[in-house]
């Protein structure tokens, strides 16, 4: 993926997470908060995007994550070959797996 | 102080909602099915009283769905149904609502869920502690309300929900709560859990090919219990507040009686039984021969209903052969939790409506199981008091006593 690729499936992502949220008001700058995250909000966002891009944040890293932009150039910087799609992408709510 | 029941919310194996799940319960409908959420076809026991018609995105976010385990989720619509059937608590400030919510396990499908996730190597869900903690229904109970008074979760295995109405009447006798919204909720149809259960030889093993008659207290042949989900709620307060904002009144909470066998963890104590049956009709200040309905806890283990009958039978005497029991779990099956919860609702809807709802699959009683549990066939019985039994691992033994307003 290249950078505008990335951003373009990061933005696509959140737009998909978050309820009620205008794709075209996310850009990079957008705050967490501003987007109506709180910290755990943030948190399980983070989560579902290491399911769907198939990374692992760094956990002290990802503390100081405060906007999309920062999603974005992590996984610019640590970008694997390629979107991961596994069975567990959605998270929690459909994570029932053998139960 | 008078305590009513003004509100009813059920979802259950046999209908979502007090009409359908009370129809089908006069009817002798069973809502015991081959377990349909995992497979179980390689197990002991397979099957299971679930609630497949169950959807929380009629009425949850998917935000409140990812944050929520099912057994708050089931929790959340026996809440939203009962205070919807008390006409809201606009009448109440609310500080002064409580919540008092039983729950034997809590949140265990996440728990199970993200243990096996943990066990792949797999990163733990954020929301893992959130929707495990045992005080997830009540706090969301309150949350999706506004509820600001006392809130509180009472988790004593299989009695746990009859606790927590027990207890919300201590709430509102002792002035802490104006209103409570009280039950008990559980969604352990799970493969680690009912694999614990089955450890135990606690799980019926006979009838996974015949499901609805799996469920069988007091009959010959009865073999463990079957596992099943699902939640109820009451809407308790004082009976003069109630007549003021003029709610309607399904029942009277009259009594609570509570005693620990202090013997075994698992196994039951008569002593103890008749312990708590007593303290909850002296509780209720009513005479022991007024009790003319018992709810049976009756989970249709071979050792359970034995002790029970014995109970009844050394509490009441001769007199135990006049009254009308029915085991609500021969419909649903044991939602460990939210059984007594459930059986209250069956117990007040007796009361309310005159019918006594039958125990099915008893075509032929166990020899020891002697009394009158009302088999097959509903009743009209017309009682004006009842009890309501439950009785858990660690020995906890609970009684709760309603009865008509006259």
């Amino acid at each position: 993926m290249d950078t505008a690729d990335i951003e373009a499936k990061v933005i696509q992502f959140i737009a998909t997470k978050v309820e009620n949220l205008d794709i075209s008001t996310i850009s990079r700058a957008s705050k967490f908060d501003e987007l109506g995250l709180d910290s755990m909000d943030t948190i399980q966002l983070l989560f579902d995007a290491e399911d769907n891009f198939g990374i692992n944040f760094d956990s002290e890293e990802a503390k100081s994550f405060t906007t999309v932009g920062d999603i974005i150039a992590y996984i610019e910087k640590h970008q694997s070959p390629g979107p991961h799609k596994g069975p567990d992408a959605s998270g929690m709510a459909s994570d029932q797996e053998g139960t | 102080m008078r305590i009513v029941v003004t509100g009813m919310g059920v979802v259950s194996p046999i209908g979502i909602g007090t009409d359908q799940f009370w129809t089908a319960a006069i009817n002798g409908v069973s809502g015991i099915r081959r377990v349909s959420s995992f497979d179980a076809s390689s197990r002991r026991s397979q099957v299971a009283g679930e609630v497949p018609e169950f959807d929380p995105k009629t009425f949850l976010s998917a935000k409140v769905i990812e944050q929520t385990d099912r057994f708050s989720q089931l929790a959340l619509l026996a809440a939203k149904l009962a205070v919807e059937d008390a006409g809201g608590l606009d009448a109440y400030s609310p500080p002064r609502v409580a919540v008092s919510i039983g729950s034997g396990m809590g949140g265990f499908a996440t728990f199970e869920s993200s243990a096996l996730r943990k066990f792949r190597n797999q990163p733990v869900p954020p929301f893992t502690v959130p929707r495990t903690m045992a005080n997830s229904a009540a706090a969301w109970i309150a949350i999706r309300h506004g509820l600001k008074g006392m809130n509180l979760t009472c988790s004593t295995a299989c009695s746990s929900g009859a606790n927590a109405i027990g207890g919300a009447l201590d709430l509102l006798r002792a002035g802490r709560a104006d209103a409570v919204v009280a039950g008990g909720a559980e969604a352990c149809v799970l493969p680690l859990t009912m694999n614990g259960f089955e450890i135990l030889h606690a799980l019926t093993t006979g009838f996974n090919t015949d499901p609805a008659r799996a469920s069988r207290p007091f009959a010959k042949g009865r073999d463990g219990f079957v596992m099943s989900e699902g939640a109820g709620i009451l809407i308790l307060e004082e009976e003069g507040h109630a007549k003021r904002r003029g709610a309607k009144i399904y029942a009277r909470l009259a009594g609570y009686g509570q005693a620990c066998d202090a013997a075994h963890i698992v196994m039951p104590d008569l002593s103890g039984q008749v312990a708590a049956m007593e303290a909850a009709i002296a509780d209720a200040g009513i005479a022991k021969n007024a009790v003319e309905h018992i709810n049976a806890h009756a989970t249709s283990t071979p050792l359970g209903d034995v002790v029970e009958t014995r109970a009844i039978k050394t509490l009441f005497g001769e007199g135990a052969k006049d009254i009308a029991i029915s085991a609500t779990k021969s419909l649903v099956g044991h939602s460990i939790g939210a059984s007594a919860a459930i059986g209250s609702i069956a117990t007040i809807m007796a009361l309310h409506t005159g019918i006594v709802h039958p125990t099915i699959n008893l075509d032929e009683a166990d020899p020891e199981c002697d009394l009158d549990y009302t088999p097959n066939q509903a009743q009209q019985k017309n009682p004006r008091a009842a009890l309501c039994n439950a009785f858990g691992f660690g020995g906890n033994n609970a009684s709760i006593v309603f009865t008509t307003l006259d």
